[in-house]
């Protein structure tokens, strides 16, 4: 059986990230971290309406959170690049995503293949979401 | 995975996470039952691709989880140091490990019910997951069992055939 394992230098990187991120409750260093005066104050104003505790706390989240997604989003093309039949498609990964949103679609699943057949001749680079909005329009105007 | 809150069956978690806005906290989970792992991980399994159309859809939600119980694992002969299992990192695919007050309430879920100590393990997973505020997507092959255990809880989970 093939596994997902691989080596190429992508690989060793996206795991070293990943390392890192499963890593990030240890200590923390002070950094020369520069950030533009206006995101500062955006962060402290943000803090007083309730984003998160400080400033630091919600940077330091925000960024392990944009992380994550970045590492399992590259580990996925990248993948799908060295398997190309594991490459999702527009029309699953829409389905998934009215899976994971508990979106009535998600009972559909000829209504989004239907959706993201049609979205990309009009927006190439539809996304899951842009074909669970089309597919949202044909399910209203078949019912109306 | 880490954990903050109290469930309302009066389990405490570990306080290593930061505070999060009712806002921040909804958002997307996903727990992994035995078949879904496997098709994570074997590029050769007949739903890799379906898997990969999951994770992929998770990276268009803002933090979403996803998770296997550490009982799953054991039950798919997953081990994370094993070459073929290196992907779980890369994917953010986290532990959820069996601790005792989560045993104790897997217990109590399954009671009865004649399902296996994993599938209450799964459930009781999804179920905390649920009661912190995610939007929780269970994947698995055994969709019947485990939603005869979701019909014991009183938390939104859906069940999804992997």
């Amino acid at each position: 059986m093939r596994s997902m394992a691989r080596t190429t230098r992508p690989s060793r990187l996206l795991d070293e990230l990943a390392t890192a991120l499963a890593a990030a409750e240890g200590p923390s260093a002070v950094t020369s971290f520069r950030q533009p005066e206006s995101l500062r104050r955006a962060a402290q104003v943000a803090v007083a309406l309730g984003w998160a505790p400080t400033a630091n706390e919600g940077v330091v989240a925000s960024l392990r959170d944009d992380l994550l997604a970045f590492c399992r989003s590259a580990a996925v093309e990248l993948h799908g690049r060295e398997v190309p039949e594991a490459r999702p498609s527009l029309a699953g990964t829409a389905l998934a995503l009215a899976e994971l949103d508990h979106d009535p679609l998600a009972d559909e699943p000829k209504l989004i293949e239907r959706a993201a057949a049609e979205i990309v001749s009009v927006r190439p680079d539809a996304d899951a979401d842009d074909v669970l909005v089309w597919a949202a329009s044909l399910r209203h105007h078949r019912g109306a | 995975m880490r954990m903050r809150t109290t469930s309302s069956s009066g389990r405490q978690a570990s306080a290593t996470t930061v505070a999060r806005s009712p806002l921040a906290a909804a958002r997307v989970a996903v727990v992994l039952d035995n078949e879904a792992l496997q098709a994570a991980v074997l590029t050769t399994h007949p739903k890799h691709r379906r898997l990969m159309e999951v994770l992929q859809a998770t990276t268009l939600r803002r933090r979403a989880l996803v998770v296997v119980p550490t009982a799953v694992r054991v039950e798919a002969g997953v081990r994370r140091t094993d070459p073929s299992a290196t992907a779980l990192g890369r994917l953010g695919v986290e532990d959820v490990p069996l601790t005792g007050d989560r045993a104790d309430a897997a217990v109590l879920l399954s009671q009865g019910a004649s399902v296996s100590v994993v599938d209450g393990t799964v459930v009781q997973c999804a179920e905390e997951l649920a009661e912190r505020g995610h939007r929780v997507t269970v994947y698995t092959s055994d969709v019947r069992d485990l939603e005869r255990l979701r019909g014991r809880t009183a938390t939104p989970i859906s069940v999804r055939r992997v």
